[in-house]
């Protein structure tokens, strides 16, 4: 028989008093919630108001009937009873300060979607048991899987009232505390008075009249800022995500707005994330009794996106005024050396360069000619169309002061999107000469690929999707081996041409992935879990512990989450965010392709085969 | 007790031991079944096609070294080889049509003639200049290769006997190659002369050969052979001399009389088994 003792009920109080235990007894369990001292009249407890009914279950010190005798030893602090009978002390969580013990550890998510909607829309990944099975399905899973015993049912109801300690005790108290007139009820009872003895007082200082109406008024007017705060969120968020012709919204085509949308729906949810949260502790004990889940998830979520704001304040602040006072220097830095030099004449330099036998390898003279000359013409209409217009000095002077007041007001996730909107602009031309050499190498890879099926006799059969042999008329025969000729040939120019842009866009890429792991990382890290991790690692339970201290003793721990935990779960829930934001805006129903496309290996057969080389769709991701 | 005699049956319960041979166990093996007696003569006279084929090789190589390095005006061997072309697409017409032979239309060759044609003549500056930065040398080493693989992979269709499907390899091989070499070529007009020679020669005059000796008309064959093989050989001692004429005709003459006692010395070492057994196939890659 397992006894489930609080650490706190295991003072020299108890040394020769005889007490009463009271607690909850499930067959061969016992939960000590407290104890009550001896006394002649009590026989039984009529305690019958609560879903959770709580009985004597022993007696401490004292024989009496048929009850479970137990016996305080004061030199090693413990309680001894019969040989069948193992002690387990545990620390009875505070549920004021969301402290509880789980056998499952808890999830770590900062989306403001709760993940059963997730689960629920996105297909199962994992917590399939947190999703409602269609009865006739979840009796065939239990066919399949291995049966839940009845222990694991009764170790959660076991948790269920070591988490409701606290409040079961002080319920109890309250109730018993007045018809039994105790005054030294219990030690902890002592403490608890004179603990809300000093509050009370504190408090009535603090409600003398004129202070109380000050406060309502501040909350007032508050509530009356949040109001306005979030009817200007909602304009915002709606008129970002308008869709033009169906498809493009401000916040799918530009980083700004899609940044600015993500911190107004940050705003706009503040509010109502502080008053779940204040009910949290509430609330908590009523999802344990009813028996739901609970989860300081809201908890996390505000605290989170609170102090990633004010972060990405702080730091804004640092560079917008860097920027302030460095602004000639930023467009020197930005004009004349990244517009100017590299992007416009060192690519310049090796398209020329493209033209003459590049790196010693002796391409078609007339193709690099042609392809030379192409490429040139679109970048000097690119120079007429950017140089001369965004990035002329006068103006790009406005737009880096722009940047500046974004900066501050928004915070640095702001001035990185900008940066992420300029580089999209100005790497523009670069995009435009990849896709124009992609296009042209796939084709030709392409045609290679089923001539030289030509020249082995054999053709693609389409009903069939299979390669057969097929007699080729002559002339068919020459025309095909003419082309293939010409086409071999010309391949390697073509090739040169291709691996020059698609290296320059995949330099692109990782230059604005770069920007884009910053941007997720100030929008998205679970910074409060680290913080939580260090300061009280019980909010974060990932399970219990028991370790044995003698054949009779049994000591009861919450294991705090590991770092990797946490990271973990949180990874998880961050690509369960995107599997549901992804198939929001694309109706996709596979979304197999979103786990490879940052595959090297996937990487290196485009490039070969010339398909287009995406980077990380953050706009439809996040 | 007599035992019973033993019998092939894998199924039967039988009073012998498991690994028990019988003497009659291989009574039914038959050895070289598919062995057929070769003649010399006949070997002779289908070793002489692998002399035919490398001298059409060696045929379009004069030519384009002739046009490259002597200066020759590169229309008058098209010149020529197309008036063959014509005179053999008549004979061609006249004994299909004595044979009740299936040919086809005049419509039909003159359209994908013409089609090549034209597309040859676009092509061809393109075609010229294909290769111009890379150095001869390369050209012609690849060029070379080309050709060695060109007399491994053809189709000598020796047998007519059923419906058989040649492969074009060498055909495509031979194609290449020419347009390979026309890109070495100093005007668009050579080249393409040049490439029209090669598909007279390599593609068009195999076909017709082959034709011929479907239809039996040996002598015709004999003709033809001994036509381009004499010829290769006067156009190989006139411009590369004696020297590279007699390597050349020992080469032949290996090819065409000792090729065949090696061949049929050879026949010995066959050992081909047969026997009320399905033969098994192992399986390399599981599909």
């Amino acid at each position: 028989m397992l006894v489930f003792w609080p650490s706190d009920l295991l003072s020299p109080y108890y040394f020769n008093k005889k007490c009463y235990v009271v607690g909850s007894n499930l067959g061969d369990k016992i939960i000590v919630i407290t104890t009550l001292p001896y006394e002649d009249t009590i026989h039984e407890l009529k305690y019958k108001d609560d879903t959770l009914p709580l009985t004597i279950v022993a007696t401490l010190n004292f024989e009496k009937d048929s009850l479970l005798t137990l016996h305080y030893n004061a030199e090693e602090s413990t309680v001894i009873g019969p040989t069948y009978v193992t002690l387990v002390v545990f620390k009875p969580p505070d549920s004021s300060n969301l402290e509880y013990y789980s056998s499952l550890p808890i999830s770590i998510e900062i989306s403001w979607t709760s993940s059963k909607a997730l689960v629920s829309s996105g297909g199962s990944f994992r917590d399939l048991e947190d999703v409602e099975m269609v009865p006739d399905l979840a009796r065939k899973m239990e066919l399949h899987t291995l049966k839940r015993g009845s222990s694991d049912d009764s170790l959660m109801l076991v948790l269920k009232y070591i988490n409701l300690n606290n409040y079961l005790r002080s319920k109890f108290t309250k109730k018993y505390a007045n018809q039994l007139n105790y005054i030294d009820l219990c030690p902890w009872v002592f403490n608890e008075s004179l603990k809300s003895k000093l509050i009370k007082i504190l408090l009535s200082i603090l409600q003398g009249k004129s202070i109380t109406k000050v406060v309502q008024l501040l909350a007032l007017i508050t509530r009356i800022i949040f109001y306005f705060v979030q009817a200007w969120c909602l304009m915002v968020i709606k008129a970002l995500n308008y869709r033009f012709w169906g498809q493009y919204s401000l916040a799918s085509m530009s980083y700004f707005f899609h940044q600015w949308e993500k911190r107004s729906n940050q705003l706009y949810h503040l509010p109502s994330q502080y008053q779940k949260t204040k009910q949290a502790t509430k609330d908590s004990e009523i999802s344990l009794i009813t028996g739901t889940k609970f989860s300081p998830a809201e908890y996390i979520k505000l605290y989170n996106s609170l102090w990633l704001i004010f972060n990405d304040l702080v730091l804004g602040y640092v560079v917008a005024t860097y920027l302030w006072n460095n602004e000639s220097a930023a467009s020197k830095f930005v004009l004349d050396w990244l517009v100017s030099r590299v992007l416009i004449d060192k690519l310049n330099n090796v398209i020329i360069w493209l033209q003459h036998s590049p790196a010693g390898f002796k391409l078609n003279n007339e193709l690099c000619e042609f392809f030379g000359e192409m490429f040139s013409l679109v970048l000097s209409l690119w120079i007429h169309a950017v140089k001369h217009t965004l990035f002329n000095p006068k103006l790009f002077k406005l737009l880096i002061q722009m940047v500046a007041i974004a900066s501050v007001s928004g915070g640095v996730s702001f001035f990185i999107s900008i940066l992420l909107d300029l580089h999209t602009l100005v790497t523009f031309h670069i995009q435009s000469f990849y896709y124009t050499s992609m296009r042209l190498y796939h084709w030709q890879s392409n045609i290679i690929k089923s001539l030289f099926r030509l020249f082995c006799g054999k053709k693609y059969n389409i009903l069939r999707h299979r390669i057969d042999s097929n007699p080729y008329d002559f002339d068919e025969l020459l025309l095909g081996i003419i082309l293939f000729t010409i086409f071999i040939y010309l391949l390697p120019t073509v090739f040169a041409f291709y691996l020059t842009f698609a290296i320059m866009r995949l330099t692109c890429l990782a230059i604005g992935s770069i920007l884009v792991v910053f941007l997720i990382l100030l929008n998205y890290l679970p910074l409060i879990a680290f913080i939580v991790k260090l300061k009280d690692d019980r909010r974060l339970p990932g399970g219990i512990t028991l370790t044995s201290k003698s054949s009779q003793l049994l000591v009861l721990k919450s294991r705090p989450l590991t770092i990797t935990e946490i990271i973990q779960s949180y990874v998880y829930s961050i690509i369960l965010f995107n599997r549901v934001n992804f198939m929001n805006s694309q109706n996709y129903k596979d979304t197999s392709q979103l786990n490879w496309q940052l595959s090297p290996l996937v990487m290196v057969r485009k490039l070969l085969q010339g398909e287009i080389i995406e980077g990380i769709d953050y706009k439809t991701l996040f | 007790m007599a035992r019973h005699p033993w019998k092939k049956l894998l199924w039967l319960k039988q009073d012998y031991a498991d690994n028990y041979t019988d003497s009659s166990f291989l009574s039914q093996l038959k050895k070289n079944t598919t062995v057929a007696n070769y003649s010399y003569f006949k070997l002779v006279n289908d070793f002489a096609l692998i002399v035919l084929h490398s001298s059409t090789i060696v045929l379009v190589s004069i030519v384009f070294y002739g046009v490259y390095h002597e200066n020759w005006n590169p229309v008058i061997p098209t010149l020529v080889s197309t008036s063959i072309t014509f005179i053999f697409w008549v004979v061609y017409m006249v004994i299909s049509y004595i044979n009740h032979l299936e040919v086809a239309s005049v419509v039909g060759t003159l359209k994908s003639s013409l089609l090549i044609l034209f597309i040859l003549l676009t092509l061809s500056p393109v075609l010229k200049s294909l290769t111009d930065s890379t150095s001869s040398d390369s050209i012609w080493a690849l060029s070379c290769w080309i050709c060695v693989v060109n007399v491994l992979f053809n189709d000598y269709v020796i047998e007519f006997s059923g419906a058989t499907h040649t492969s074009n390899l060498s055909k495509n091989l031979a194609l290449s190659n020419a347009i390979l070499l026309a890109s070495r070529l100093y005007s668009n007009l050579a080249a393409f002369s040049f490439i029209l020679f090669c598909i007279q020669v390599q593609g068009l005059f195999p076909m017709f050969n082959n034709f011929t000796r479907r239809c039996q008309m040996l002598a015709f064959h004999r003709f033809q052979l001994i036509a381009i093989v004499g010829g290769v050989n006067y156009l190989v001692y006139s411009i590369l001399g004696m020297s590279a004429l007699s390597c050349w005709a020992a080469l032949q003459g290996i090819i065409l009389f000792v090729g065949p006692s090696y061949f049929i010395r050879l026949q010995k070492y066959k050992e081909e088994l047969q026997g009320p057994w399905d033969p098994v196939k192992p399986r390399i890659s599981v599909a």
